[in-house]
């Protein structure tokens, strides 16, 4: 199996926002959606360029311009891809959350009775 | 003007964030700056484009900084401003007569690391540099010498002993050129 880099929570959020965006992931609507899934917290668009830029660097997404478009005074889009890294990172994320969510579960299960633990899920 | 009509970005803003950004990312985020402003009344919107740029543009630089850093590089930018600071100081015709104490060389040290970080920033302008693998193979072996000999020849003769053996032997050479007869 090949080694793979994890992902940050900030990452995480990111890849995601790419990957539920398909087509039409640039900056302004990666940020958008970023910013949906981190709430209550705020993330700023230079966050969002930072954590691009590094992940490029890490080989987890791809970019490239588009043609310029008028609405945005003639100027191109980078739009952005997930790779194939990005997408085995994430799913590691993923999973390293999920067995943690299973053991903070059995633990409140255990504690407050079954019920409560219900309620969590 | 309402809503739905496009609104220009403010000129002097964008002049300033186009000046700023590195020329690979001036297209897209002046861009999504625009694009981000549009829908709004034009004042807030110019204001908007104003908070954007100003929280934007150090992240984009700053990590275009760590992006082209090279571990290598750096470690050489600064033992050669370092060589070159000491050197200036101990040798210029200015300088002569004052004696280096340690006051001064940490006075060259502050030098060094404004002009590191001068070069670091300007780094992040250029298009990544990929080091040719002689040049690599040449950092390495000089890194090795700094790290190793290096040392050992600092505890023997002094940091500055050794640039003042360098320039030595090198005025002693160009004098004997000059003042050699059977030239």
């Amino acid at each position: 199996m090949p080694k793979s880099e994890s992902c940050g929570q900030f990452e995480q959020l990111v890849l995601t926002a790419i990957l539920t965006l398909h087509e039409q992931a640039y900056g302004v609507t990666i940020h958008k959606k970023v910013q949906h899934l981190a709430k209550p917290k705020n993330a700023t668009l230079g966050a969002v360029y930072v954590t691009l830029d590094r992940m490029e660097d890490k080989g987890f997404v791809s970019s490239w311009l588009s043609e310029p478009t008028p609405e945005r005074g003639g100027r191109s889009k980078r739009y952005y891809r997930v790779e194939a890294a990005g997408e085995r990172a994430l799913r590691e994320s993923t999973a390293t959350a999920r067995r943690i969510w299973d053991a903070l579960s059995d633990v409140m299960i255990g504690r407050r009775g079954r019920k409560w633990g219900e309620a969590w899920k | 003007m309402g809503r739905g009509m496009e609104v220009k970005p403010p000129r002097f803003a964008e002049a300033v964030v186009r000046w700023l950004l590195p020329l690979s990312c001036v297209e897209h985020v002046l861009g999504d700056l625009q694009e981000r402003m549009q829908g709004a009344e034009p004042m807030a919107a110019r204001k908007q484009y104003v908070i954007d740029a100003v929280r934007t543009v150090p992240s984009v630089i700053l990590s275009r900084v760590f992006r082209r850093c090279d571990a290598r590089l750096l470690y050489l930018y600064l033992t050669t401003q370092c060589v070159v600071f000491a050197g200036y100081g101990l040798f210029s015709p200015h300088l002569q007569g004052i004696q280096v104490t340690a006051e001064i060389l940490a006075k060259i040290w502050w030098f060094t690391l404004a002009v590191v970080v001068y070069q670091l920033i300007q780094d992040a302008y250029r298009p990544k540099v990929v080091v040719h693998p002689v040049f690599n193979l040449t950092l390495i072996l000089y890194l090795f010498f700094l790290t190793t000999l290096g040392p050992t020849l600092v505890a023997e003769w002094g940091f500055l002993g050794i640039v003042r053996w360098f320039f030595e032997r090198f005025t002693r050479r160009r004098d004997r050129r000059t003042h050699d007869p059977s030239r």
